[in-house]
């Protein structure tokens, strides 16, 4: 087979233009383009530099940037290289959008905990917490006493080739462990609590990560955990407490992180995300707190530079601003060289040879392309993605609602790979379950009872429908039975009513809890449903929790019809679960429409028929005569109905929407802040309809 | 500008200054009969009733000796300004300072940083006063440097002026604000932004619609993508 052909056939196989994001900066599928945004990776390199030499300095930045030009690109460029500088090292923290502003601390303290157990490295099994106790440890050795010459020899040599080693070829010297625990303890005792090393120098069981991992995330502990890790239980009842040892303990990881100096980058992306003044002001505070009180750690800011200028800015307090401005970056465009290596780039690791020409393409072509203009990542690769596909016979485009069900399986692959990093979260259930009762023409309120109930759903459509939702992770048994007291005096007011409590089988009752399993059955014979989510039932959860928060920054592209890509929009998503949520693999879901007499809809054939009916052509007719000669070719619905009425067309707001989204082929949808705007593509600019 | 608002502002003009005491509105005629204060009047009711009077040109902060006016414009400027009219130490500075102690060591700590003051020093080693960084190339040299090298048409230095004006020093400006303010035919300022991107001295940004009303959309730019551009960078190269 030549070459060329051979290339082809790869190209059949894994075409390397059709993803354009990079919805987990944690991923390194395609190889990293350093001249792209190179200006910005090295001034933000230079920050972490400074931060690591002059730890107490307050540092925060900001990259600004507008969707598809590369920010979290550079987060993962930015964890690629953590270990690749001569002189400096360096650990990364990627903080999803927080949902429950009322535990700014606890939610910043789970984040971080969670990227602390991220592997050093993809594929292998010491995390960064490892990396960073095995630096604390290897300060001590390395000025120890050993009474056995053959151990020393064998612990300088462990500490020399790579000292995370130790946990795994030293777990058995129980003396030696103890010591360094001791010397460790005393060392520091003053800058941080003595029982952080002695938690942290168990992490060389693997059998105890569960329970570390939990008691650093300030979480309730029953005693069976505590005395696995030799500490007293712990239960904390005001949601004030949790935040302030949650303060805590962030500043306690800080201290340890400041000592081996490894600067922790705290990113914080997608803040479209932040919808609500309350989220704006939590993630103000994280950011002051990083800044002021953990001074190990460093909070960087991705935005995009409109929302930040216009809206997210003026929210802020002026010290959070500031704070974050004093270093701000902007991502820029690639120029036509910039393009043209990251199509080369992408194409080498699809052939596994550079030697390619840009085959099957033309250099002139892309050059000419790409030349006019700063053009971002995502567009050139969308652009590509678009020549290919006009050159090498591809299946046909699935519809889009197929797409987004690809992507969904992709999220929940994913999340399902790397399960035991999902711990059970409050919050992320709840977005997923809101999102259930949202599309199901439920009114949601978030503000409904006190904090151990997550919120009550109510429709008076069909039928009066109300209820609760209890989603509990709690591993004590004063919490829990908190919970399902909620639970059971929500039912005693209304007998009628729904209440659901929902638990992660990772935090089963057990048996042992009479009183609290006793309260379980109450729960139950009163009429109230537990619905315990099983691996694959929380995994649901949380991909469609974080396919929100991607398809709310921009991050997931659909293909269309006319050999284009394009974002997903919301709509488009929520259409995707109305369809869909009450299929496989979304068993949790259908269990809920059970419970609740919710009668799946009729599915309206999703093809679109292509021949309008008269009425509606006539409709669509005029609705381009219309825009036309309007600036921008845009206009409200408003004004397209005045004028179909003015040339005696009757229809209405809903009639008409449905026709231009049946229609998208010729007409954009935005909604503006005020109205709802009507945009004819480019394709249809100059043609007939 | 409120009548109060106008007379502080030219207060602090005529005075050079940024901020003032809030106990000494006191002894402004104008400003104590406008507001209706007393001799026996104390900081919060005087808050109280300038507040009402404040829209954009000030605002009430917190300092060394209480509550102050202060010009509206950020804490980094307020030092800059008040470091160039009188170099001075931190903790002479820190006195007269309307933004808290602990506020202002850490701004100051982070524009030494950021090369936007310096220390001096005495001869034994003592740091003495704060200074401006002349040395540090300001945004606007970097950028003026970069108008000589597009083609100096006038339209280009209107359409810049406008970009700083519009955006007040900050990037991803807001194309229907540039439109306003030059108020140019249509076809002349898509044709002046067409110019600029091509020779990559700016670049167009599509940012979200849904943020904008239909008059901002309309006063948008469409690529020849049929893309909705809402903002543009000026570059700094």
């Amino acid at each position: 087979m030549n070459k060329d052909a051979r290339f082809s056939e790869i190209l059949q196989q894994r075409q390397p233009f059709v993803s354009s994001s990079v919805s987990d900066p944690k991923d390194h599928i395609f190889p990293d383009v350093p001249s792209i945004n190179e200006k910005v990776y090295h001034s933000v390199i230079d920050l972490i530099r400074m931060k690591s030499q002059n730890p107490s300095v307050p540092i925060a930045a900001l990259v600004l940037g507008e969707a598809g030009y590369g920010k979290t690109h550079l987060i993962n460029r930015l964890i690629r290289n953590a270990d690749s500088h001569n002189d400096l090292t360096y650990r990364v923290a990627y903080i999803q959008p927080i949902e429950d502003p009322d535990q700014t601390y606890s939610y910043l303290l789970r984040e971080i905990v969670s990227n602390l157990f991220n592997p050093i490295k993809n594929n292998h099994p010491p995390t960064i917490m490892h990396g960073i106790l095995a630096e604390l440890i290897k300060m001590v050795l390395i000025k120890a006493k050993f009474s056995e010459p053959a151990l020393k020899n064998k612990v300088h040599t462990i500490l020399q080739r790579n000292p995370v080693d130790i946990f795994y070829e030293l777990d058995s010297n129980m003396s030696l462990w103890l010591n360094v625990e001791k010397k460790l303890k005393k060392t520091y005792s003053n800058i941080c609590p003595p029982i952080v090393f002695q938690v942290l120098m168990q992490l060389r069981f693997n059998d105890r990560r569960f329970a570390i991992i939990e008691w650093l995330k300030c979480n309730t502990m029953d005693a069976d955990m505590a005395k696995m890790l030799r500490i007293k239980p712990n239960h904390l009842s005001s949601n004030s407490a949790k935040e302030q040892a949650s303060r805590d303990m962030i500043k306690a990881l800080s201290t340890l992180i400041g000592i081996c100096n490894h600067p922790l980058l705290v990113c914080f992306d997608r803040l479209e995300n932040l919808d609500s003044q309350e989220k704006v002001q939590s993630f103000g505070r994280m950011i002051e707190f990083l800044v002021d009180d953990a001074r190990a750690m460093m909070p960087i800011a991705f935005c995009r530079g409109d929302l930040w200028n216009n809206i997210l800015k003026i929210k802020f307090n002026r010290h959070v601003s500031e704070r974050l401005e004093s270093n701000t970056f902007e991502v820029e465009g690639c120029n036509v060289d910039q393009a043209l290596e990251l199509i080369a780039s992408r194409l080498t690791w699809a052939y596994g040879d550079a030697n390619h020409n840009f085959y099957p393409l033309d250099r002139n072509t892309l050059e000419q392309l790409f030349s006019n203009r700063l053009n971002n990542t995502r567009y050139i690769i969308q652009k590509v993605n678009q020549l290919l596909r006009n050159i090498i016979i591809e299946p046909k485009i699935k519809p889009v609602i197929e797409q987004l069900k690809s992507n969904f399986r992709a999220h929940f692959q994913k999340v399902l790979d790397e399960f035991d990093r999902h711990a059970p979260e409050r919050s992320r259930f709840g977005r997923a379950l809101r999102l259930f009762f949202e599309i199901k023409d439920f009114s949601v309120d978030i503000q409904f009872g006190d904090k151990y109930i997550d919120f009550g759903f109510s429709q008076d459509i069909q039928t009066a429908k109300k209820g609760i939702v209890i989603i509990d992770v709690e591993n004590h048994h004063r919490a829990v039975g908190a919970s399902i007291k909620r639970g059971i005096n929500f039912l005693d007011k209304n007998p009628q009513a729904c209440a659901l409590y929902f638990r992660d089988e990772r935090c089963l009752l057990p048996s042992r809890w009479k009183s609290t399993n006793a309260a379980l059955a109450q729960f139950k014979n009163q009429g109230g449903h537990v619905l315990i989510l099983d691996r694959n039932e929380a995994a649901q959860c949380f991909a469609i929790t974080l396919m929100n928060y991607a398809i709310k920054e921009g991050d997931v592209s659909v293909e269309t019809q006319d050999t284009d890509m394009r974002k997903a929009s919301i709509e488009e998503f929520l259409h995707f679960l109305h369809e869909n949520i009450l299929n496989e693999p979304f068993t949790l879901f259908k269990k809920m429409a059970d419970i609740l007499n919710l009668r799946k809809k009729i599915v309206i054939n999703g093809t679109v028929d292509p021949t309008p009916k008269p009425k509606n052509q006539a409709i669509l007719n005029k609705t381009i005569e219309c825009l036309r000669p309007q600036p921008m070719m845009m206009a409200s619905t408003e004004n397209i109905l005045a004028y179909l009425s003015a040339n005696d067309i009757q229809t209405n707001i809903d009639d008409l929407m449905r026709l231009i989204k049946r229609f998208n082929d010729r007409f954009v949808i935005h909604r503006s802040k005020t109205e709802t705007i009507i945009m004819i593509k480019k394709e249809w600019m100059n043609a007939q309809p | 500008m409120t009548n109060v608002e106008q007379l502080i502002i030219k207060l602090f003009d005529d005075q050079g200054n940024d901020y003032l005491i809030l106990k000494k509105l006191k002894k402004q005629p104008q400003i104590r009969k406008l507001l209706q204060l007393t001799n026996k009047m104390e900081n919060p009711e005087i808050k109280k009733k300038l507040l009402p009077h404040v829209e954009k040109e000030l605002r009430v902060t917190n300092g060394y000796k209480g509550l102050y006016v202060t010009r509206n414009i950020s804490d980094n400027d307020l030092i800059i300004n008040s470091i160039r009219k009188n170099p001075r130490s931190l903790g002479v500075l820190k006195q007269y300072f309307p933004v808290q102690t602990k506020i202002l060591k850490k701004l100051v700590a982070q524009m030494i940083m950021a090369g936007q003051l310096c220390m001096e020093f005495s001869e034994n080693s003592d740091a003495i006063n704060l200074s401006i960084n002349e040395n540090k190339p300001e945004k606007h040299e970097i950028i003026s440097q970069n108008e000589t090298d597009i083609q100096p048409t006038n339209d280009r230095q209107q359409m810049k002026e406008a970009y700083d004006h519009v955006g007040g020093g900050r990037s991803f400006v807001r194309i229907h604000a540039m439109r306003d303010y030059l108020n140019w035919p249509r076809e002349r300022f898509d044709k002046t932004l067409e110019q600029l991107t091509s020779e990559l001295a700016i670049q167009l940004h599509f940012g979200d619609p849904s943020v904008l009303t239909q008059k901002q959309l309309e006063d948008s730019y469409m690529d020849d993508e049929g893309q909705v551009c809402i903002t543009i960078t000026w570059r700094n190269v």
